[in-house]
């Protein structure tokens, strides 16, 4: 598995890890989504994502150095663009159900949200589900071939 | 023994010979190959297997590697 797959993996698990455990706090209750908690949870979250994506990175570059260091190839790169191309559309639908959502006021009321923090859970979620689609279009390519 | 040619694989029209020219090259591995064109092992392997077909410049690179013809190391297959 080269670096830049490893990496792919790296960023789906921790986001799963980190924005897996606090959106499902919130679905369960855990977290009231009104709450400051809610608001530290996330800041957390975000710390938390940082600290694992550099932390394994680095075990993964000392692990291969030399895979590590070499630029991305061809392929590489056209596995970039076109999984980036995957999280756009997916951040564009994302951001249209958001804006859709948020004109909703009855589902605002009946989460107990203030429609503002409908736009901020839900487009924040969408930036998560956006990364995980390009890590996961990633993964589907390097599988593949290209 | 040689190693056997590889069947076009199905998608790609560009069938190559990259792995008998790596073993006529002193069993020439997929990393140092990879190594003298600045790529990494694991392309080398998708352009054999015909998953990725390489550009222009890279399908050169790996010619002139094996001091051959373009056409000799890749060829299109219409059928």
């Amino acid at each position: 598995m080269s670096f830049r797959e490893k990496s792919a993996w790296i960023t789906l698990i921790s986001v799963l890890l980190t924005f897996g455990a606090y959106y499902g706090a919130l679905l369960l209750g855990l977290i009231q989504p009104q709450s400051m908690s809610a608001f530290h949870f996330g800041l957390i979250a975000i710390i938390a994502l940082i600290i694992l994506q550099v932390g394994l990175h680095i075990i993964a570059a000392l692990l291969n150095p030399t895979d590590a260091r070499t630029p991305r190839d061809e392929r590489e790169k056209l596995i970039q663009a076109r999984s980036h191309t995957v999280g756009y559309y997916v951040m564009l639908v994302g951001m249209m159900v958001t804006v859709l959502a948020t004109h909703i006021p009855s589902l605002g009321e009946d989460l107990g949200l203030h429609s503002f923090m409908v736009t901020v859970y839900l487009g924040a979620g969408v930036m998560v589900i956006a990364s995980l689609a390009v890590a996961i279009a990633q993964i589907i390519m390097f599988r593949r071939g290209a | 023994m040689a190693p056997k040619e590889k069947k076009k694989p199905k998608g790609l029209p560009i069938a190559n010979q990259m792995r008998r020219y790596r073993f006529e090259h002193g069993e020439m591995t997929q990393a140092e190959l990879g190594e003298k064109i600045g790529m990494t092992r694991q392309t080398i392997a998708a352009i054999e297997a015909g998953k990725y077909s390489p550009s222009l410049e890279a399908a050169f690179r790996i010619a002139r590697v094996f001091n051959a013809k373009l056409e000799d190391v890749f060829q299109w297959t219409d059928d």
